[in-house]
């Protein structure tokens, strides 16, 4: 082939190689074209808003709930590793298969043993239910145990050959995916479930600890952005775990007083029943028993146990008119006063008119001469008047107001009840209220109130406040809050002269309130309750306040027991449980008998 | 002498002198390329790979895991376990351990080895000397002292020029107004 061969062959297909180049070039412009064409177009924005939505996703992080525990360090809740289990639309391929499963596996879990759950999980792995997301969550707070058997059937079924029709697709739990989380849980069940309360499933504190303290305790959940271009992880946040709460409750205390509630009640045939025990020097609150109780790893049963007029802490939810043990802060005002000293003699003729009502005693009786230290004793709503109005009107609802009567105390368990403290100027105030008032009838106070009120007596006249926090821990650092002396209602002198008097008083009457080798002061209480055709004596709250030892209380012990039925005199039926209660609390305390201490402090 | 000058000229002039120096030019500018391009795939390729990590570490505590794969070889894939991981596992073995230990179940125990509840007849009380009593749980330290910090250093050393002016300034204007606290050294 010669040179002239060669230039002609080139010739012949340079055109080709032209042709191709031309469009390559044509290609490559279309494409650039396109690509800015895109770029200025309306649509653009929409284009990168699309883009940005599956570069990140969005994650919710949850903080560990904080823990709560007795003043002990027992826990009394806790968490417990739960999963989420959802469905990814993306990559499901049999619905049937997932659905299941599920409803298999979850046949006894709470909330999907309903006939329709297979239906629901069909509907949403197959894509026929409308959800804003592709991530669909089927089922909540699985166990462990029953995500091992889904993920055992995911294995089968990843294992097993079959032989498919056309058109037909193998099972597969493809598209099933899980999450774990923490779960509430309370080790102790119902022990403490009035003061505790429960965390409900969306994470939320209802009653008690857990309502009051809920902010505290759940922490701060962040939302974050992830982006799921690796260049852009950034770092997660650092979510601050909840605040744990130390309370002030001892554990062993709590269980035998509610061990004795229960009995009571048996015993008694009462309604329901309250018992506090808090230490007088302080106002730390060592046990709160309260019925109905709740196990609370099944909270949902609440509703079945408490209807819409049942609160779940007695002690702190419920007002009531609390009778004679109300007494003790009509007679500490009169004596703090002056009004009346514990030799002051009353001639008592069976009745008194006040404000155009007569009032009589719990026996319709006369009791003749009587001191303080007698009425008392026998309980005079007769004597008590009278000494009502030897106080006065203005300085007795003083005194009641300075006891802390009438409005929340601001204890720290949630839902607590105000009482009624009707006050001279209010439009249902009559004078008569001052007599009913001042043997605790026509006022309604709450339990813990009235060991506010009477912590006072019981601690040389400095009243504190009940609590049951202790202490709480944040950040790794114990805080301790210092508590101090909310009120004086009355003086030391006056504590001191009440406490004996009322410690004689029980001696005297032999009540079945007195605690072997102990020295205890208290009241009983019976009060009528009011219906709508009136106050009936058939239906009495009994109550019983008591503290000890007399000369350094560091026991004051509140009783409530609602309609008795085996009788209706609190001294019969609250002040036994007084007795058993103190001998626990002793005990649990190491606080020795009278004589062994005082052997033990050399006197 | 003129030879050795015309040589060089030829040498210098020669065709394949310069296309060597054409090509090492650009083999410098290849290699070159090349060394910066592994670099940069080195470094992003690492870059990437712990990313995915922190990723799979996030994905894995807080996103969700597929059912259909196998857990343990999922695990694998992440060989150090995110510390938030670890604290959810505490929390659920503490939460274990307080059931296991929950006052009906410690009854039930101390029953079964032969304890009975203690009664008031039988028991006993002494002083035993120095100690409190049962101690109250303490499940962290208190909150550490409020510290002011005070420095040691003289002004010289912290002082910066304008703020050692301003200081002289201030002494000597103190200084020359009457009834005025003066400083005390």
């Amino acid at each position: 082939m010669n040179t002239s061969e060669v230039s002609s062959s080139e010739n012949e297909h340079g055109w080709r190689f032209k042709l191709l180049a031309l469009l390559f070039s044509l290609v490559a412009i279309l494409i650039i074209g396109q690509i800015i064409r895109i770029q200025l177009s309306s649509d653009a924005d929409e284009f990168r808003k699309m883009g940005k939505l599956y570069a990140k996703a969005l994650h919710v992080y949850y903080p560990r709930r904080g823990a709560i525990y007795d003043r002990y360090g027992n826990m009394l809740a806790g968490s417990k590793q739960v999963y989420e289990v959802a469905v990814d639309l993306n990559l499901v391929r049999n619905p049937e298969t997932i659905a299941f499963s599920l409803s298999k596996v979850l046949a006894t879990h709470i909330g999907y043993d309903y006939p329709g759950y297979y239906d629901y999980v069909f509907r949403v792995a197959s894509g026929v239910e409308i959800t804003n997301t592709n991530y669909v969550v089927v089922a909540d707070y699985v166990t462990g145990d029953e995500l091992k058997q889904l993920s055992d059937w995911s294995q089968r079924y990843a294992n097993t050959t079959y032989r498919q029709k056309k058109n037909e697709v193998a099972p597969s739990l493809r598209g099933l995916v899980y999450r774990p989380r923490l779960q509430r849980i309370y080790p102790e069940g119902e022990m403490a479930s009035p003061i505790l309360g429960f965390v409900n499933w969306e994470g939320v504190g209802i009653y008690g600890v857990e309502e009051e303290f809920n902010d505290l305790l759940s922490g701060d959940p962040q939302t974050f952005w992830v982006s799921v271009d690796p260049y852009e992880a950034g770092q997660m946040p650092n979510v601050k775990d909840g605040v744990d709460l130390i309370l002030t409750i001892d554990r062993e205390m709590q269980a035998d007083v509610e061990r004795i509630l229960d009995k009571a009640l048996d015993s008694s045939g009462a309604d329901a029943g309250t018992i506090v025990v808090m230490n007088p020097e302080n106002g730390e609150i060592l046990a709160m028993a309260s019925t109905p109780r709740l196990n609370l790893n099944k909270f949902w049963e609440y509703t079945d146990i408490l209807n819409s007029s049942t609160p779940l802490n007695r002690a702190v939810s419920v007002d009531y008119e609390p009778g004679s043990v109300f007494k003790i802060l009509t007679m500490a005002a009169a004596l703090d006063s002056g009004a009346v000293e514990p030799d002051t003699v009353f001639v008592d003729t069976g009745q008194i008119e006040i404000g155009g009502i007569w009032i009589h005693n719990w026996n319709y009786g006369a009791w003749g001469p009587q001191t303080m230290l007698g009425c008392m004793q026998h309980s005079l709503n007769v004597c008590l008047t009278h000494v009502a109005m030897e106080l006065g009107t203005e300085r007795f609802y003083s005194y009641m107001q300075n006891f802390g009567l009438g409005h929340p105390i601001g204890i720290d368990i949630a839902g607590e009840a105000s009482g009624r403290l009707k006050l001279p100027g209010d439009n249902d105030w009559y004078e008569s209220d001052l007599g009913t008032n001042s043997f605790g009838q026509g006022i309604t106070v709450t339990p813990v109130q009235m060991l506010m009120a009477i912590s006072a007596v019981a601690n040389d006249g400095k009243m504190v406040l009940p609590h049951i926090l202790q202490s709480m821990v944040d950040n790794g650092r114990q805080f301790t809050p210092t508590r101090s002396v909310v009120g004086s209602p009355i003086s030391a002198e006056t504590a001191h002269t009440l406490t004996k008097m009322l410690e004689e008083s029980l001696q005297e009457e032999s009540s079945d309130a007195l605690v072997p080798g102990y020295s205890v002061a208290g009241k009983t209480g019976t009060a009528e309750i009011a219906t709508p055709e009136g106050y009936t004596s058939s239906m009495t709250n009994a109550s019983f306040a008591g503290w000890g030892p007399t000369d350094d209380p560091k026991i004051l012990v509140y009783v409530w027991l609602e309609k008795p039925t085996t009788s209706p005199w609190g001294s019969v039926v609250a002040s036994p449980v007084f007795k058993e209660v103190y001998q626990e609390a002793a005990r649990l305390t190491h606080l020795p008998p009278d004589d062994v201490l005082a052997s033990l402090n050399g006197q | 002498m003129e030879q050795v000058k015309q040589f060089k000229q030829a040498y210098s002039q020669t065709p394949w002198r310069k296309q060597l120096q054409v090509i090492v030019a650009f083999l410098l500018v290849v290699v070159l390329a090349a060394l910066v391009a592994g670099i940069y795939l080195s470094v992003t390729s690492q870059a990437a790979t712990l990313g995915r990590q922190i990723q799979d570490m996030q994905i894995r505590m807080e996103g969700s895991q597929r059912l259909d794969l196998n857990t343990e070889e999922d695990v694998n894939l992440v060989e150090i376990e995110p510390i938030e991981e670890i604290r959810v596992k505490i929390a659920d073995l503490q939460g274990q351990l307080a059931t296991n230990m929950s006052d009906a179940v410690m009854k039930e125990k101390a029953e079964r080895m032969g304890f009975v509840p203690s009664i008031p007849e039988n028991m006993t009380y002494f002083k035993v000397p120095g100690y409190q009593g049962r101690p109250l749980a303490q499940l962290a330290p208190p909150p550490a002292p409020m510290t002011v910090e005070t420095t040691v250093l003289a002004p010289a050393y912290r002082e910066s020029l304008i703020e050692w002016l301003e200081h002289q300034v201030n002494l000597v204007s103190r200084s020359w107004m009457p009834g005025r606290p003066q400083e005390v050294k």
